[in-house]
């Protein structure tokens, strides 16, 4: 064996910058190597380990794998029977309901089968279905955890679990003595991991409805917190309408809105990004109350945006000194 | 990258085959719905933790106990069983919990034979994974323990346990495949080798697999479960093995234990099995393929297809398959029960197991525990699967090739 030792080859060099496709995105890590800090081979050994975690957390909560456990949950769903998990599951789930009702509904973890309804996953448009079925039909048990879901139920966790995900990594990379890193999945959900040597904080740009292709016109500073984003652009179906739904509407986000949210916790930023989205200028507030989380609206095209919460001055908005110059 | 799936091997294997996806006829093959039965795991490590995942599915089980001597491990696992008693002595958890019936063996495998030896002098039932032991002494000592025994063992060679795979072999042993050829397995991934160490002290014992004085390889590590799937179908017994290692991923490192691997049995009658490995690279995956005079076949955990010659000879039952388009050709799918998905809309692209592979020699395992019967894996299968990768794994790092005693292959 060739071990190598924790305080030799340590500090600076180029920074690890490792990738892996998992939940329909791509996950990137970076970890920057401290002066003094872990040798490249711990480093990498660390970033292996976390982007491990990332997939394996794919295969079990992904709905479209056969064989994860939330896939397991869907099938059962109406059968009258329970099914187990095992506490990730679990745990993530308990999570997700207590946002959707601290959220009034706007956050909601069984829109699929509205999705589907509204042409958002490949399948043609069909009638929106009846009943209106939400997360108040999940069914949650301890000891041991299990899961029940009402018939015409179905999980999708897609608008959380990428930032529970990094929240994962990014406890097995600082167990692991990491203490530099800026983890992302599909840039909609970012952990930042203490700052770069040298600065103070990593800068994370956001490019809010009008900035120019490109460009950015905000910035999120992150020092041991995580960012979620939110934004109806990007993905529409044949009418043209956005991805982000409305569960209590049963319809598309207006367009031209952006949500952005901070929090120490990267399930929460990217769940309460989606409701705040969702809740207009009321989801701000309901956000901040009850969770640490910091959000930055804007509502519709030329509203001017709004930021609430514990943290405001992680943004860093136009106009404002440390605001990236626009490029127009 | 996950293991090949079926689309992405449709395309990818485009020819003038007619391709046959295999799939049990009921999905639910293999799975356990109750088992009540009390549980120790001594490893926690990343295998363990999952081995706990999928038992913490199965209605029943409780984890009862966790074991294991690196403090990280064991609090990394214990956040995930809720009721579990902590051990950092095995010993000292097989005479403290008494209630415990089953025994999961899932530390790093030079240190599979004692747990295995006193779980089984204990009186528990035992599951190890694979591979069985990292020399072959200790592969002999540990069968012959539990041939010895009135407990059931099992080894977590997962191909026996699995649906498709138990399928696959019904058709293999018919004339679908006829008179084999050539064998072939893989097991690409990008994966670094090296976990994690909080401090220094625990290196060494964490990164176990990189250390040439226990580790077996990837021929070990990663072969031996895929070597056990060529025995078991074929009934072939290896003869010699000629291989090769390189380290090409991780140079940094001057790492001992090889990142890639090539190597070649001879089995019974000369016939060769390829196998491929390497840690830098994750193309098409883990599959094993098997080539016969009337057609090849390929699996791939969760899913398998069969591919039949042009000149094969009809056998009847390729006329009742569902017939599908396939990169042009119209190929058969060969689904038990094809019509009966299709009037439940189950038959269509990405049509998998509902478990994990790792489910199904658990689920098996536990079956035994409360229905009785053998393990699909037993200690003398996983033994033979052991050695041929703890063979190859010499044949790797001496760059010789390795005999093997064919009375020693077929006495355990």
């Amino acid at each position: 064996m060739t071990p190598f030792s924790h305080n030799a080859d340590a500090g600076g060099g180029e920074p690890i910058t490792l990738a892996r496709d998992a939940m329909g995105t791509r996950f990137e890590l970076l970890i920057a190597p401290c002066p003094g800090g872990l040798p490249r081979a711990a480093l990498l050994a660390a970033a292996g380990e976390a982007l491990e975690e990332i997939e394996r957390l794919h295969r079990l909560l992904s709905p479209f794998e056969p064989a994860s456990q939330v896939a397991a949950i869907n099938r059962s769903a109406g059968s009258g029977h329970s099914v187990r998990v095992d506490l990730d599951v679990y745990d993530l789930l308990d999570l997700a309901k207590r946002v959707w009702s601290e959220s009034g509904g706007a956050f909601d973890c069984t829109v699929g089968p509205l999705m589907r309804a509204l042409g958002f996953r490949g399948e043609p448009r069909g009638a929106v279905p009846e009943p209106r079925r939400d997360m108040a039909g999940v069914d949650l048990a301890r000891d041991p955890a299990r899961v029940a879901l009402p018939p015409g139920v179905e999980l999708d966790l897609g608008a959380i679990a990428k930032g529970w995900a990094l929240d994962q990594s990014a406890r097995i990379l600082r167990e692991a003595g990491v203490s530099a890193a800026l983890l992302h999945g599909g840039t909609s959900s970012v952990c930042a991991i203490g700052a770069p040597p040298g600065a103070p904080a990593w800068r994370v740009g956001l490019r809010v409805p009008g900035t120019p292709s490109g460009g950015v016109s905000s910035v999120a500073v992150l020092r041991d917190l995580s960012l979620g984003v939110s934004a109806p652009h990007g993905r529409h179906n044949d009418l043209g309408q956005g991805h982000v739904l409305d569960p209590r509407a049963r319809a598309s986000v207006p367009s031209g809105g952006f949500a952005a949210c901070v929090s120490p916790s990267g399930a929460l930023a990217d769940a309460w990004s989606t409701a705040a989205l969702v809740l207009g200028a009321r989801g701000e507030s309901a956000a901040s109350t009850r969770f640490d989380v910091t959000t930055y609206l804007v509502s519709a095209v030329d509203v001017p945006p709004t930021v609430c919460g514990p943290r405001a001055d992680v943004f860093v908005l136009p106009g404002v000194p440390g605001a990236p110059e626009r490029t127009d | 990258m996950s293991p090949t799936d079926r689309r992405t091997f449709m395309i990818q294997s485009a020819g003038a085959l007619s391709a046959m996806a295999i799939a049990p006829a009921d999905l639910f093959a293999g799975s356990v719905s109750r088992a009540d039965v009390s549980v120790g795991i001594i490893g926690a490590g990343r295998q363990g933790r999952a081995i706990m995942a999928e038992l913490q599915r199965i209605e029943g089980v409780t984890i009862a106990a966790l074991c294991d001597v690196e403090e990280s491990r064991l609090n990394a696992a214990m956040r995930r069983a809720e009721g579990a008693e902590p051990f950092r002595d095995h010993r000292e958890m097989l005479d403290t919990r008494k209630d415990i019936s089953a025994v999961i063996v899932s530390t790093p495998s030079h240190l599979h034979h004692a747990p295995c030896v006193d779980a089984l002098s204990a009186g528990k039932h035992v599951y190890c994974e694979t591979p069985l032991a990292h020399t072959i002494e200790d592969c002999q000592f540990i069968a012959q323990a539990a041939a010895g025994s009135k407990s059931i063992f099992a080894v977590g060679c997962e191909g026996r346990a699995n649906p498709v795979y138990r399928l696959a072999r019904t058709f293999f042993r018919t004339d679908a495949i006829r008179d084999v050829v050539r064998l072939r397995a893989q097991t690409n991934r990008k994966s670094n080798w090296r976990v994690p160490a909080s401090n220094p002290a625990s290196e060494a014992a964490l990164n176990w697999r990189l250390d040439p004085d226990v580790s077996t390889g990837l021929a070990g590590e990663l072969g031996a479960a895929q070597f056990d799937v060529m025995l078991w179908f074929t009934g072939l017994m290896p003869e010699r093995v000629r291989g090769w290692g390189v380290n090409r991923a991780y140079l940094d490192e001057n790492r001992a234990v090889p990142d890639t691997i090539g190597l070649e049995f001879t089995m019974t009658g000369g016939i060769r099995l390829q196998y491929e490995a390497t840690l830098a690279n994750s193309y098409e995956g883990r599959y094993e393929a098997l080539y016969g005079v009337n057609g090849a076949m390929r699996l791939a955990w969760s899913h398998g297809w069969m591919f039949k010659e042009a000149d094969a000879p009809t056998q009847g039952w390729e006329v009742y398959a569902n017939r599908q388009a396939i990169y042009g050709d119209e190929g058969i799918t060969l689904i038990a029960d094809a019509t009966k998905l299709a009037s439940q809309g189950k038959l269509k692209e990405g049509i998998g197991l509902p478990f994990p592979a790792l489910y199904y020699p658990l689920a098996d395992f536990l079956k035994c525990i409360t229905e009785g019967g053998t393990p699909a894996c037993g200690a003398a299968d996983g033994a033979r699967a052991a050695a041929m990768g703890i063979l190859a794994n010499q044949a790797v790092r001496l760059g010789e090739t390795i005999e093997f005693d064919a009375g020693a292959m077929q006495g355990f």
